[in-house]
């Protein structure tokens, strides 16, 4: 379907009979010709195609954040996976002969680093990378791309290279005149290989019921603890 | 989303300011910024304009403390408060675990107030989030202008869910660090609800 620049803007309304948030025409306009209508839905607009509107996509709260969670599922991570991490970027950091390798959540979390990360501030790169990342990405979303997976940053004394995993992680890889972007592509090619793997049994563990976490345990009174000065 | 990491025993957190332009949001960043030990906070980082306006975002990450063996660490983000930065403002919501909305209580701003509440719930809804579900808090910054409205005012226009508010003055640092303490609490207990 044919999507325009006012595909992404959705509209929200309460009920039957109520309207939409002021100023939104179009909102109005689907509560009158769209009834019953699903309690707390989302009208998702699908823009225009040969010259009519399309008919818009309804989707209910609970739909929508089943979604929301499905693309965006809580990241745990669990000694074994970190350990398989752990190795793949232990060893992307000497068969690219690189100075730093990390990996960073796309929310800006930092999983996993390796190399000379004693000098650098790990926990900004992983933000900035993640901001970075978020940023081409809306910018693929404007040229309706899905996404543009690799970046790479040339600089004097230091290069890098950003890679997205599966859609879900960014490798990172810091490199400098000891090596080239040509190696560096080859072995990042191949360690998101195997980190897609490993990455993606560990979503599904962790989307099996009855997984543990640290939050069964904690009490009320826990939390009020931390914030007791 | 939050991140739990059994290896490093943390507990990881998003936060993010809200508001309209020039409503204090980096402010509140930078207060907690000096205010906080060397130990438990990281570098701040703003990616600003020239005139010192927020372009992108602004990043501060802190640690809270321990909650039964897992470190909570929280990252703290502001958004871009001018109208036009919308797309780059919908990038910062992706994966918030709270969010912080600050007003500007002075009455030329009631209007950006409120334009800015329903931008946030259009961004929120646009990624699956939605307002009465996420931890959410409400500041009433600069309490100490002549032209500040008062707080019952603000909070009917402004509050009509009830959600733990407070009045502030980020320059001076007055409600601060209570705003962000009553989030991070909301955050740590809807955490714990969703918890098997």
């Amino acid at each position: 379907m044919q999507q325009s620049s006012i595909a992404q803007s959705s509209f929200r309304v309460n009920g039957i009979g109520r309207g939409a948030p002021a100023g939104s025409i179009s909102g109005r306009l689907f509560t009158r010709v769209l009834a019953p209508v699903k309690e707390n839905a989302t009208f998702i607009d699908t823009g225009w195609q040969n010259g009519r509107r399309c008919p818009p996509q309804v989707q209910t709260r609970a739909e929508r954040l089943s979604e929301a969670r499905m693309v965006n599922p809580q990241m745990v991570m669990y000694e074994e996976e970190f350990t398989q991490i752990q190795t793949v970027v232990d060893r992307l950091v000497r068969e690219a002969n690189a100075r730093v390798v990390f990996i960073v959540d796309k929310n800006g979390q930092l999983i996993s680093a390796s190399g000379e990360v004693d000098n650098i501030d790990t926990t900004s790169l992983a933000s900035l990378t993640a901001g970075n990342i978020a940023a081409t990405g809306g910018i693929a979303k404007l040229l309706r791309e899905n996404e543009f997976a690799t970046q790479f940053h040339e600089g004097e004394n230091a290069n890098i290279h950003i890679q997205l995993v599966g859609n879900r992680v960014i490798l990172v890889v810091i490199f400098d005149s000891k090596s080239s972007l040509g190696l560096v592509r080859l072995r990042v090619r191949k360690a998101s290989d195997e980190l897609t793997r490993i990455f993606e049994a560990l979503l599904n563990k962790v989307r099996e019921p009855g997984g543990d976490s640290p939050f069964a345990e904690i009490t009320d009174e826990d939390i009020d603890n931390l914030f007791n000065d | 989303m939050s991140f739990i990491n059994y290896m490093a025993r943390e507990i990881n957190c998003k936060l993010v300011y809200y508001g309209p332009g020039l409503c204090g949001k980096t402010t509140n960043l930078q207060y907690i910024y000096e205010r906080t030990n060397p130990e438990a906070k990281g570098k701040m980082i703003s990616l600003a304009t020239e005139t010192e306006r927020t372009l992108f975002f602004d990043f501060l990450p802190l640690s809270l403390g321990e909650i039964r063996g897992f470190k909570t660490r929280f990252h703290l983000y502001t958004v871009p408060g001018q109208v036009f930065y919308d797309a780059s403002r919908k990038l910062i919501l992706k994966g918030v675990d709270g969010i912080i909305f600050v007003a500007d209580s002075q009455i030329e701003r009631l209007e950006a107030n409120q334009e800015s509440v329903e931008n946030l719930r259009t961004n929120l809804a646009e990624q699956g989030y939605s307002l009465e579900k996420i931890p959410y808090v409400i500041q009433y910054n600069k309490r100490d202008l002549p032209n500040a409205v008062d707080v019952a005012e603000l909070r009917s226009l402004l509050n009509p869910m009830g959600v733990p508010d407070f009045e502030a003055n980020a320059r001076s640092g007055i409600g601060v660090f209570d705003t962000l303490k009553a989030t991070s609490k909301l955050v740590l207990q809807e955490l714990k609800k969703g918890a098997p």
